[in-house]
C-alpha cells in the first residue's frame, strides 16, 4: 500500500433515480500521500463530492473499498464511522455548516468535546490566532461574515488534530478576496500541523494551489489518480 | 381606481397550497379538530360531571332542595310563600317513632309526614320506584322495604296491614296500619310516611324544631354568601331554629368559578396547541411565502391567503371536531365507562347536553384559530422576499454568549430550550396544564371517591348498637353486647380491634354553678316550654331528667382528644378526676365551662355520687347513648366500672385488618344473626355506606376519567408536534453534528436530555402553579368538605409518563429523520 494515507479501490456508488441508475462513482481507484494537498476537479455532477464523502465516511459505497490510515471504512458501523470522523477527519463544507447555537469557540472544540478528550486550549488558541478569530471567540455564527464563518469551519476541522482535511468547495460561497484568504489559511494551517488536504473544486484557478490535481468525469478519474504519480 | 379582483386567485392558491402540502394541512386540521373535540367534550363531559354531582347531592339529601329550615312558623311560611325568589317549598314533619311491633321489640324506624310538594316534586328525583298512593287516611302508611325490614315485616306488600306500637307527643298507642304504597331510592328509608291527618293528631307541629323541616328551592342556582345571609335574616329565625343551605347551593359561586377554571385551562391548552402548530408550520414554510412575494404577491394578498387557509382549516377542523366530540361524548364514553365496569356501580350513563355547547365551541375555537394565526401571518407578511428565501428559523436575537461549562450534551440540550424561551415555555406550559388538570381531576375524583368519605367516628368498619337502650321502660334495657359476644368479635378472623363503649343512666342534681346554667341553655335551645316552668320539678325530682355517664377506653380518649379544642390530660381523666361533656349543640364555649364541677348520681341509687371537673367539650355525638336534658358525661371506662356494677355496652366499634373486608363483615353479621337477640341489634357498616354513596355518585368517576383522557391526549399532541417541528427545523444542524463526529448514541442522549428538561419544566410548573390552582379549584367545588389530599401514586405515575413520553418522542422523531438517508444526503437535501 506504500505510504498512502487515503486509498480507494474499485469504488462504486450507484443511485436509483426513478427507473434509471445514476453511477456517481464508477470504479474509482485513487490514492493520496501523507501531508499532500490534492485538488479534485470536475464539473457539477461529475462525482467529486461523492468521492470526498466516501473518503470522509459520510456516505457508504455500493461496492469497493476506502482505506484511510490503512483501515477499511466499508466494514465500519455507523457509530464507528462517527468516531472515525471526529478523530481522523476534519471537514470544511461550502455552506460552513456551523452549529448556530454554539459560539465560535464552542464550535471549534465541539468534535473534541464529543470525543470526551481534554481540550488543548493552547493549541486551540494558536489556531484561533492563526485564523484571526480570537476576538470573535464568543460570537455566534450568524453574526459573522461568510469568510469568517469559513475560517471557523477550518479551525473546527483542524482543532481535533485530524490526519486529513476534507474541503468541499470551501470557497463556493465567498468573494474572490475572501476565497484567497481562506485557502491561504487552510494551506498554512495544514502545513503547520502536518495534515493532508483533499479539496474539491470546479475552479481550475483554485486547483492550481494544490500539490496535485485529479480530474474526475462521469464518476471516473480521468487524470492523476495518484497511483502512477 | 378599479378594484383588481384577484380574490379568486388567492382562494385558488390557498386551496392548492393546502392540497399540495397534505402533511402540513392534515397536521393543522388535526390540531383544530382535536382542540374542538377537546373543548366540546370537556364542556359536555364537564356539564355531565357537574350534573351527576348535583344528582349525587340530591340522592344524598334524599330530595331536590337548596336550603332546609328546622321548624317553620306560620309567619315564616307566609314570608316564604310571598318570596318571589323561591320556586318551590316542601314541608316534612317528624310524626313519631315506632316503639315496637309484634315481630321486633326494638325497631329502628320513625313516622314522617311530607306535604304534596315535597313528596311529588322534591323527592321525585331521589326515588327509584314507587307503587301505590301516598297515605290519606290516619291509618295508612307509605313504606320502604328497609323500614319494613327494620320492623320485622318481610314479604308484605301494598294493601297489606301491619301492626305497630308507636310514640308521639300525644302518647303511646298501638294501631293496625294499611300499606297504601311503597317506594325505594335515596333518603330516609327507615321511616314510614304517614298522612296529614295522622300528623295533625300526633301532637307535633311544623313550628317545632324537633319536628318541622321546611325544604326550599330557589329560582336562582347561584347565590352569594351575602344573598344567603340576607335571606336567613329576612326570616327572623328563633333561637332554636336553624336554616342550612345545601353544600352545592352554599358554595354555588365557588363551584361556578371552579367550572370556569376548568374550562379556561382546557381552552388555554387548545390555544397553545393551535398557536404552536400554526407558528411552527408557518415558520417552517416561510420560504414559500417569500417565494410568493418574489413573484409579485402583495403583503395584503399574502395575509388574505393565510386567512383563507385558516378559514378552510378551521371549517374542516371544527366540523370534524364537533362530530368526533359528539360521537365520543354520546357513544364512546358510555361504552368505555361500561367496559371499565364503572357503570355497574354507577347506573345509567346520562350525558348532559346543551345547544350552547355547540356555539361556545365554534366561537372559541374560531377565535383561537384567528388569534393563533395572526402572529404567523404577520411574520409571513413582514418578511422581505430575499430574507424569506434564505430564511432559517430564528435562533434568538443574541450576538454572542459566554462559553458554557459542564457536559457538552447537557449544554447543547439546554441551549435548545434557551434559544427560544417563549416556545419552550409554551410547550412546558401546555404539558403542565394537562398535568395540572390531571392532578386536579384525580385529586377531585380521589377525594370525592366513595371510600374517602368519613362515614363515622374514628373511621371504624362497623359499629354494632344495642337497640334495647332506646326503650322507654328502663327494665327493658338489656346487656345484649356481653363479654361472650365481645370475645367472639375479637376472635373473629379479620377483626383487628374491638372498642366497646359502656354507659349507665344517671341523674345530674340541680346546683346553681353548673347544672342550672346548662338546663337554662338547654331549654332555651331545644324546648318549647320555659325552663322556669320546670325548674322546681328538676330540683325536687332530678331522676325525671335522666342522662348518661359514658365510659371510654384509652384508645377512644386518644382519638377524642384529637378533636378537642383543648385536649384533656389523660392521667387525670383515667383517675376519674376529670370528664368531657357532649355539647349537644348548645352555645357554651369552653372557657365558660372548663374547670367547673359536674356532679352525678347513679339513676337507681341517688346516694352513689361522683363529681368530676369539666376538662373538655365535644361535639362528637358518637358517645351519646340516650339524649337527656342534662349533659352526657364522658369518663374513663374504669370510672364507670367502679361507679356501677355491670354497666351496659351500648355500642361496639369494630375495625378490620383490611378496610372494607367483606368476608370479615360477613362473619360479624353471621354472629349477630345467630344471637338470640338478633332483632335487638342495629349496625352501621362502612361497606354499606360506601355502596350507598357509590350508587348516589352515579357515573361521576367515569366522566372524570374521560376528561383526564382527553386532556392527556391534547398535552401529548402538543409536545409531539413541538418536538417534530423542533427537530425538523434542526435537521441540518443535527446532520452537521453527525458529520463532525457526533455518534447516533450521543445524539439520542442529547435529545433525551432535552426531553428531560421539558419534563422537568412541566413538573416544576405543575407542582407550584398547578398545585395552587388545583387547591383553589378543589376547595371551590368541595361539596362535602372532604380534606384535600393529592393521590400521590397516580400523580407520580402521570409525571413519570410525561417524562417517558418527553424522552421517547424526540428519539423516535430522530429515528424517522435517520431514515431519510446518509448524513451527507440529509445536509444536501435541506440546503
Amino acid at each position: 500500500m506504500g505510504d498512502w494515507i487515503v486509498e480507494t479501490k474499485d469504488l462504486k456508488k450507484y443511485y436509483k433515480l426513478g427507473e434509471n441508475t445514476v453511477k456517481a462513482l464508477d470504479g474509482v481507484n485513487f490514492a493520496v500521500k501523507e501531508q499532500e494537498f490534492t485538488a479534485i476537479v470536475g464539473k457539477s455532477g461529475s462525482g467529486k463530492s461523492t468521492l470526498l464523502h466516501m473518503i470522509g465516511g459520510l456516505d457508504t459505497p455500493t461496492s469497493g473499498s476506502v482505506y484511510v490510515n490503512g483501515k477499511n471504512l466499508a466494514g465500519m458501523t455507523k457509530e464507528k464511522l462517527a468516531i472515525f470522523r471526529r478523530r481522523k477527519v476534519g471537514f470544511v463544507f461550502q455552506s460552513y455548516n456551523l452549529v448556530q447555537d454554539l459560539n465560535v469557540y464552542e464550535n471549534v472544540v465541539l468534535p473534541i468535546e464529543l470525543d470526551g478528550r481534554p481540550i488543548d486550549t493552547e493549541f486551540v488558541d494558536q489556531i484561533l490566532d492563526l485564523l484571526k478569530l480570537h476576538e470573535k471567540r464568543e460570537a455566534l455564527p450568524n453574526t459573522l461574515s461568510g469568510g469568517q464563518q469559513q475560517r471557523v469551519a477550518i479551525a473546527r476541522a483542524v482543532a481535533s488534530k485530524p490526519a486529513i482535511l476534507l474541503a468541499d468547495e470551501p470557497t463556493g460561497n465567498l468573494d474572490t478576496a475572501s476565497s484567497h484568504d481562506v485557502l491561504g489559511l487552510l494551506k498554512i494551517v495544514a502545513k503547520q500541523f502536518g495534515q493532508t488536504i483533499i479539496l474539491i473544486t470546479h475552479d481550475n484557478d483554485i486547483a492550481q494551489l494544490a500539490d496535485r490535481i485529479v480530474r474526475i468525469e462521469d464518476g471516473k478519474i480521468v487524470k492523476g489518480s495518484g497511483f502512477h504519480a | 381606481m378599479l378594484r383588481n379582483n384577484n380574490r379568486a386567485v388567492v382562494t385558488r392558491m390557498a386551496r392548492r397550497s393546502l392540497t399540495n402540502n397534505k402533511r402540513r394541512s392534515i397536521t393543522m386540521i388535526l390540531a383544530v379538530l382535536l382542540s374542538t373535540f377537546l373543548l366540546f367534550s370537556v364542556l359536555t363531559v364537564g356539564a355531565t360531571f357537574f350534573k351527576m354531582q348535583r344528582l349525587q347531592n340530591i340522592r344524598l339529601h334524599g330530595a331536590q332542595y337548596d336550603a332546609i329550615m328546622y321548624g317553620a312558623t306560620e309567619e315564616q311560611l307566609k314570608l316564604c310563600r310571598e318570596n318571589p325568589d323561591i320556586v318551590r317549598m316542601g314541608a316534612v314533619g317528624v310524626a313519631g317513632y315506632v316503639e315496637e311491633t309484634p315481630q321486633d321489640k326494638t325497631p329502628n324506624a320513625g313516622f314522617i309526614w311530607a306535604d304534596s310538594d315535597y313528596w311529588n316534586e322534591m323527592m321525585e328525583p331521589a326515588r327509584e320506584w314507587v307503587k301505590g298512593d301516598y297515605p290519606k287516611a290516619e291509618n295508612e302508611v307509605m313504606a320502604t322495604p328497609k323500614a319494613l325490614k327494620e320492623c320485622g315485616f318481610e314479604g308484605v306488600d301494598v294493601g297489606d296491614t301491619i301492626q305497630m306500637k308507636y310514640t308521639t307527643p300525644s302518647g303511646s298507642e298501638e294501631r293496625t296500619f294499611t300499606i297504601s304504597g311503597m317506594w325505594d331510592g335515596f333518603g330516609d328509608k327507615k321511616a314510614f310516611f304517614v298522612s296529614e291527618a295522622f300528623y295533625k293528631q300526633s301532637g307535633y307541629s311544623l313550628a317545632e324544631v324537633s319536628s318541622g323541616r321546611l325544604h326550599i328551592e330557589f329560582k336562582q342556582k347561584i347565590m352569594t354568601q351575602a344573598e344567603q345571609d340576607a335571606f336567613i335574616n329576612s326570616l327572623n329565625l328563633g333561637k332554636q331554629q336553624r336554616l342550612f343551605f345545601t353544600a352545592d347551593m352554599g358554595l354555588s359561586v365557588q363551584i361556578l368559578f371552579g367550572i370556569l377554571g376548568l374550562v379556561l385551562i382546557t381552552c388555554f391548552c387548545a390555544y397553545l396547541l393551535i398557536y404552536n402548530i400554526m407558528y411552527l408550520t408557518v415558520a417552517g414554510n416561510i420560504r414559500y411565502y417569500g417565494l410568493l412575494q418574489t413573484v409579485g404577491m402583495t403583503c395584503r394578498q399574502v395575509y388574505h391567503l393565510m386567512v383563507e387557509q385558516m378559514l378552510l382549516v378551521g371549517g374542516v377542523g371544527i366540523s370534524g371536531g364537533i362530530i368526533l366530540g359528539y360521537t365520543v361524548s354520546f357513544f364512546l364514553i358510555p361504552i368505555t365507562v361500561r367496559s371499565l365496569g364503572i357503570s355497574k356501580e354507577a347506573g345509567k350513563i346520562e350525558i348532559a347536553f346543551h345547544p350552547a355547547v355547540f356555539f361556545l365551541t365554534i366561537l372559541f375555537i374560531g377565535f383561537t384559530v384567528f388569534i393563533a394565526s395572526q402572529k404567523p401571518a404577520k411574520m409571513a407578511m413582514r418578511c422581505s422576499p430575499v430574507e424569506a428565501l434564505g430564511y432559517r428559523p430564528k435562533t434568538g436575537a443574541k450576538k454572542s454568549h459566554k462559553t458554557g461549562k459542564g457536559k457538552i450534551l447537557w449544554r447543547m440540550a439546554g441551549e435548545q430550550l434557551r434559544k427560544d424561551k417563549k416556545k419552550a415555555f409554551i410547550v412546558m406550559l401546555s404539558m403542565a396544564a394537562s398535568l395540572s388538570v390531571f392532578l386536579c381531576m384525580t385529586t377531585l375524583i380521589h377525594s370525592q371517591g366513595a371510600r374517602e368519605f368519613n362515614y363515622n367516628y374514628m373511621d371504624l368498619d362497623m359499629v354494632v348498637k344495642n337497640d334495647t337502650i332506646k326503650k322507654e321502660d328502663l327494665s327493658e334495657h338489656r346487656q345484649i353486647i356481653d363479654e361472650k359476644l365481645l370475645n367472639e368479635f375479637k376472635k373473629t378472623k379479620g377483626v383487628k380491634e374491638v372498642h366497646p363503649v359502656i354507659y349507665t343512666e344517671i341523674t345530674v342534681p340541680w346546683e346553681p354553678e353548673f347544672s342550672d346554667k346548662w338546663m337554662r341553655e338547654f331549654y332555651e335551645m331545644w324546648m318549647t316550654i320555659p325552663y322556669e316552668d320546670e325548674i322546681e320539678e328538676y330540683k325536687d325530682h332530678p331522676e325525671n331528667f335522666g342522662s348518661c355517664l359514658v365510659g371510654i377506653s384509652r384508645t377512644d380518649l386518644e382519638n377524642l382528644n384529637e378533636t378537642l379544642e383543648t385536649p384533656v390530660d389523660a392521667k387525670a381523666f383515667e383517675k376519674g378526676e376529670t370528664c368531657i361533656l357532649v355539647r349537644n349543640d348548645l352555645s357554651f364555649k369552653e372557657k365558660e365551662l372548663l374547670g367547673k364541677k359536674v356532679t352525678c348520681t347513679e339513676y337507681a341509687d341517688m346516694e352513689n355520687k361522683r363529681t368530676f371537673e369539666i376538662a373538655g367539650l365535644t361535639d362528637e355525638t358518637y358517645y351519646n347513648a340516650l339524649n337527656g336534658y342534662p349533659p352526657t358525661i364522658i369518663v374513663s371506662e374504669k370510672v364507670v366500672n367502679t361507679f356501677v356494677e355491670n354497666p351496659c355496652v351500648f355500642k361496639v366499634g369494630i375495625r378490620y385488618d383490611e378496610e372494607y373486608d367483606e368476608d370479615t363483615e360477613g362473619r360479624i353479621l353471621e354472629l349477630l344473626q345467630q344471637s338470640p337477640d338478633a332483632k335487638d341489634f342495629s349496625y352501621d357498616s362502612k361497606i354499606e355506606l360506601m355502596e350507598y354513596v357509590k350508587k348516589a355518585q352515579g357515573n361521576m368517576m367515569g366522566v372524570g376519567i374521560g376528561i383526564i383522557a382527553i386532556l392527556a391526549l391534547i398535552g401529548f399532541m402538543n409536545y409531539v408536534n413541538t418536538t417534530v417541528g423542533s427537530i425538523q427545523s434542526r435537521q441540518v444542524e443535527i446532520s452537521v453534528m453527525e458529520s463532525i463526529g457526533m455518534t447516533g448514541k450521543q445524539l439520542r442522549k442529547m435529545l433525551v436530555m432535552e426531553g428531560m428538561l421539558y419534563a422537568g419544566g412541566a413538573w416544576g410548573i405543575t407542582i407550584t402553579i398547578g398545585l395552587a390552582v388545583t387547591y383553589k379549584i378543589y376547595q371551590s367545588v368541595n361539596y362535602q368538605g372532604v380534606p384535600f389530599e393529592v393521590p400521590i401514586i397516580s400523580v407520580l405515575a402521570a409525571m413519570l409518563s410525561i417524562a417517558i413520553i418527553c424522552m421517547i418522542v424526540p428519539v423516535l422523531v430522530y429515528r424517522n429523520l435517520e431514515k431519510k438517508g446518509a448524513v451527507v444526503e440529509r445536509i444536501k437535501g435541506f440546503e
